[in-house]
């Protein structure tokens, strides 16, 4: 079939579970459980109950594999089994859609992704809308600094903090590295949304960064 | 590198940095249409705040990308192994097995 010592794909890991395979099935809660967890929180209010979510889905994959036709993809079928099984264990309050369009400066809970202190205002009508001083560069911190474990911690509590839409695809695009059809898919939203809820969380990253690296 | 914003011969474009900042996401994602990208990108070339700014976008992606999976608590996988057991021992399956 495929190369063997690649990493074996979805698809060839249903055929296998539905074979009864358990290596298979090790394989997939490997690869899945921690974005499950990452998403069941963004359902249920705490990490205990969200990690029951997630392995109940575990649990809804393995009763529903023999029917899984894969019209959709693993991905948006475990999403779906996972978001039935959220519900019944008490969701939180609706989720908060965002505004179709990136061009606010301002997001969901009005909070500013710049500062507009920063830029200029209409006084200077030829550079309105521009900076007032540039970021500042963020050559001058130590590399150790940029990537050691404290900007790791540093970034992750950032997303954990981050309203639950914008830290699920964060997490799902740059952390778990799906493609924006996939989170698409997976999250029901429209590419513009998900845009938009990646743009906000990048942002507000980026500025806790700036923060950060600016006292170094 | 950047002009001078007294020189009046360059030409700034027709984007601000607000604007600038606003579109990031949808430049890096390929979603601005050829015309709007061509907006953002002389913008680059006028604006070292905003060259920077996309560059420290770009850099934050790359860090956030390199944080690391939790593993899973062997408790756990060894619960969920045992589901995957018992399930496998009270339902059929399929006789053969794919090959991988």
């Amino acid at each position: 079939m495929t190369d063997r010592q690649s990493t074996p794909q979805d698809a060839d890991l249903v055929a296998l579970l539905r074979a009864r395979d358990e290596d298979a099935f090790r394989i997939l809660v490997e690869r899945y459980q921690p974005t499950l967890i990452r998403t069941a929180m963004t359902y249920v209010s705490s990490r205990a109950v969200a990690e029951e979510v997630a392995q109940e889905t575990w649990v809804g994959v393995l009763r529903g594999i023999d029917r899984f036709e894969g019209r959709s993809s693993l991905k948006t079928w475990l999403f779906t089994i996972l978001a039935n099984i959220a519900r019944t264990k008490g969701v939180k309050e609706k989720r908060s859609i965002p505004f179709a369009s990136t061009g606010t400066a301002q997001d969901e809970s009005g909070d500013w992704l710049v500062d507009p202190s920063r830029l200029r205002g209409s006084d200077d009508p030829k550079f309105a809308g521009w900076w007032s001083s540039y970021p500042e560069s963020w050559d001058g911190a130590p590399e150790e600094r940029a990537l050691g474990n404290e900007t790791r911690a540093l970034i992750n509590e950032t997303i954990d903090k981050l309203p639950p839409a914008q830290r699920e695809v964060i997490t799902l695009r740059d952390i778990d590295g799906w493609t924006s059809a996939e989170v698409c898919e997976a999250l029901q939203l429209s590419e513009a949304n998900q845009r938009v809820l990646l743009h906000r969380a990048r942002t507000r990253v980026r500025n806790v960064l700036e923060e950060y690296l600016r006292v170094s | 590198m950047f002009p001078d914003e007294n020189d009046p011969s360059v030409d700034w474009g027709t984007l601000t940095c607000a604007d600038f900042i606003a579109l990031c996401t949808d430049y890096l994602e390929g979603a601005l249409a050829l015309d709007d990208r061509a907006r953002f990108e002389h913008h680059i070339t006028v604006c070292q705040g905003c060259d920077r700014w996309l560059d420290q976008i770009r850099v934050t992606v790359e860090a956030v990308g390199g944080l690391e999976e939790d593993l899973v608590p062997a408790g756990v996988l060894d619960g969920l192994i045992h589901a995957f057991r018992d399930w496998k021992a009270s339902t059929p399956g399929a006789l053969e097995k794919p090959a991988l």
